[in-house]
């Protein structure tokens, strides 16, 4: 068939498709030469090499290059990149669920509260770990804190049986900052010890290992599948749950499962890299300008966009200067001017 | 058809609807008229399943309604909302195609007999020419036609209308009644619609409810029923009859 309206179909779906494989390809680029970059002088060749006997399982290919060299690129830089990525993704993918399902384009785990509930979680988890001599999961923690949160911002939100964006901000916000006051308080309960959750909070990708990587990439690559499977139900949401009903998909059940992958994301996210803001935001209003709101369209190449966004600042944040600047600094630091920077854009092309 | 039995609905103290009971015939064009808070969205909301009545039933074909599945109802009813706001800038095509949803297992996209379906519906509701366009760039009266044209996809045996042309200029209101009329008398839908204008109630539907204060004043065929007595008792209002079956609203008291 050859109407207009399969050509416009599948017109959409080439650009996505060659907009995802770019993505792709840029970002596997980027990340080996990311192994390049930093104090210690790494050729992208010798990167490129470990990476791929360590792959292989051949270790005659970099037998030639020192121990330690191959440490650095195998054992701190790579681990390092690949949590990169799954932060800026899963926060990416996020912001939005968040979007579609709260039907507002202002909603991402941060704004919602659920950031700093995970960091909540998180904060309580490593002081008991220090003072109690506790071994509690940290990840854990911060799942918790991140669902407590989503709870008590929805209820708070919920005026009538509908939950309606501005008081979901409202909500958001205020639970946010009891929350952050609360940190406050661990913090300072925390004494001499303080630093031990001020470097986890200020969002760095810094000291990241292999057992990080093998336990976000699997978490939130199944969140992020979860929420990609439920794309056009998605799609329905966004306008609205009447709408929803009309059509045969259950709102409010897909809105349970949808916030839970969001939440398990969001806290997995905050468990590796602390408070990373703005992702979430900058991300989705990115590409959909570029693409449009399809959700089955939006979730994977925010996904691909975000961790190529993330890697590029923690790269940047790492290599530029004397001192490393923290990921999650930069990101609010940039992030937020030009948040304002395209909202102000798109509110003119809408008018 | 549907069968509405002695409905009752409250908003906490204040009744809503009392004792209303109406057949809707398949084939039917049914207009729902009555002044503001008669009850006339409550109406419909219960009989799309949408909202749950105190008491009483809404049977549709042999069951009640309460007894379908969303999904089961979804491919028997479509609404076309009042004023949706729409916050996603998505294409008029993405929008159109969801109605497919009933009938698609997820992750499928749009089949070639769906595109067809949706290409048809566009095209009777004079929209393929938005297709690729944003649906929150459009007009109020543009976009309930892009809703209209999605309401279409999903082939429905019944549709609903909630004052859905209050945003479309009269040429489009016309059209739209007219292919409705269309769709009523020569593929067997049935359409029930909350309509506002007296005129286009009379000169389009072939049955007429009227409501007012939450109580059913009359339901039959709307000649009868929108009659310039009754309407004059109802709204307070004097119509003439116009043509051999409109109705002329009077300015004036």
């Amino acid at each position: 068939m050859s109407s207009p309206l399969a050509a416009l179909l599948h017109r959409k779906q080439d650009k996505v498709r060659i907009a995802g494989l770019v993505l792709l390809v840029v970002m596997t680029l980027f990340a080996i030469a990311a192994v390049g970059f930093g104090r210690a002088d790494i050729s992208m060749i010798d990167a490129a090499t470990v990476i791929y006997g360590k792959v292989s399982g051949n270790e005659h290919v970099y037998n030639h290059i020192n121990a330690a060299k191959t440490a650095i690129i195998w054992d701190i830089r790579l681990p390092r990149i690949l949590a990169a990525i799954a932060v800026g993704g899963g926060l990416a993918v996020a912001g939005v669920v968040f979007q579609a399902l709260l039907m507002n384009p202002l909603a991402d785990s941060y704004t919602m509260g659920v950031s700093t509930g995970a960091a909540f979680g998180a904060s309580i988890a490593i002081y008991l770990n220090i003072f109690a001599q506790g071994a509690l999961p940290v990840t854990i923690f911060a799942f918790g804190g991140a669902v407590a949160t989503l709870l008590i911002v929805m209820s708070m939100a919920r005026v009538g049986g509908y939950v309606t964006s501005a008081n979901l901000v409202i909500a958001g916000i205020i639970v946010s900052s009891i929350l952050s006051a609360a940190i406050s308080m661990v913090k300072s309960l925390a004494g001499e010890q303080v630093s031990a959750i001020v470097s986890w909070l200020i969002g760095s990708l810094a000291a990241k290992s292999w057992e990080h990587v093998v336990y976000s990439w699997p978490l939130i690559l199944a969140a992020c599948f979860l929420c990609y499977y439920y794309a056009e139900d998605l799609n329905i949401v966004s306008l609205g749950d009447r709408e929803a009903r009309s059509l045969g998909v259950n709102a409010s059940r897909l809105r349970t499962i949808l916030l839970a992958a969001g939440a398990l994301i969001t806290a997995v996210c905050v468990a590796i890299g602390g408070i990373i803001g703005f992702v979430g935001l900058i991300v989705p209003h990115m590409v959909r300008m570029l693409t449009g709101s399809d959700n089955k369209a939006l979730i994977p190449l925010c996904a691909l966009t975000g961790g190529l966004l993330l890697l590029t600042a923690d790269t940047f944040g790492r290599t530029v200067g004397n001192v490393e600047i923290p990921v999650g600094v930069l990101t609010t630091l940039l992030g937020g001017p030009f948040f304002v920077y395209i909202f102000r854009m798109r509110s003119k092309t809408l008018g | 058809m549907i069968k509405v039995k002695n409905i009752e609905f409250h908003y906490t103290a204040r009744p809503v609807l009392r004792d209303i009971s109406l057949d809707i015939w398949p084939g039917s064009f049914t207009g729902i008229v009555g002044p503001n808070g008669s009850g006339k969205t409550t109406l419909l909301n219960i009989m799309t399943g949408q909202l749950k009545a105190d008491s009483g039933q809404v049977i549709m074909g042999d069951r009640d309604i309460a007894s379908y599945s969303i999904e089961e109802l979804a491919c028997q009813i479509a609404v076309v909302p009042q004023n949706m706001a729409i916050r996603f800038p998505y294409t008029c095509l993405e929008i159109v195609g969801m109605g497919r949803t009933p009938y698609k297992a997820r992750l499928q996209g749009l089949s070639n007999s769906d595109l067809e379906i949706i290409e048809h519906a566009m095209s009777l509701t004079d929209t393929l020419g938005f297709a690729g366009r944003l649906v929150t760039e459009l007009s109020g009266g543009e976009r309930q036609r892009v809703l209209f044209a999605k309401a279409l996809a999903q082939q429905p045996k019944i549709l609903f209308l909630d004052e859905s042309f209050s945003n479309m200029d009269i040429y489009y209101s016309i059209q739209c009644l007219n292919l409705l009329k269309d769709l009523c008398t020569k593929q067997g839908l049935t359409v029930v619609a909350i309509i506002h204008d007296l005129n286009l109630a009379s000169s389009f539907c072939s049955e007429a409810v009227i409501l007012k204060a939450g109580q059913l004043v009359k339901h039959g065929p709307a000649s009868r029923v929108l009659s310039p007595e009754i309407i004059r008792q109802v709204f307070k209002i004097k119509t003439i009859r116009a043509g051999d079956c409109g109705l002329a609203v009077l300015p004036g008291l």
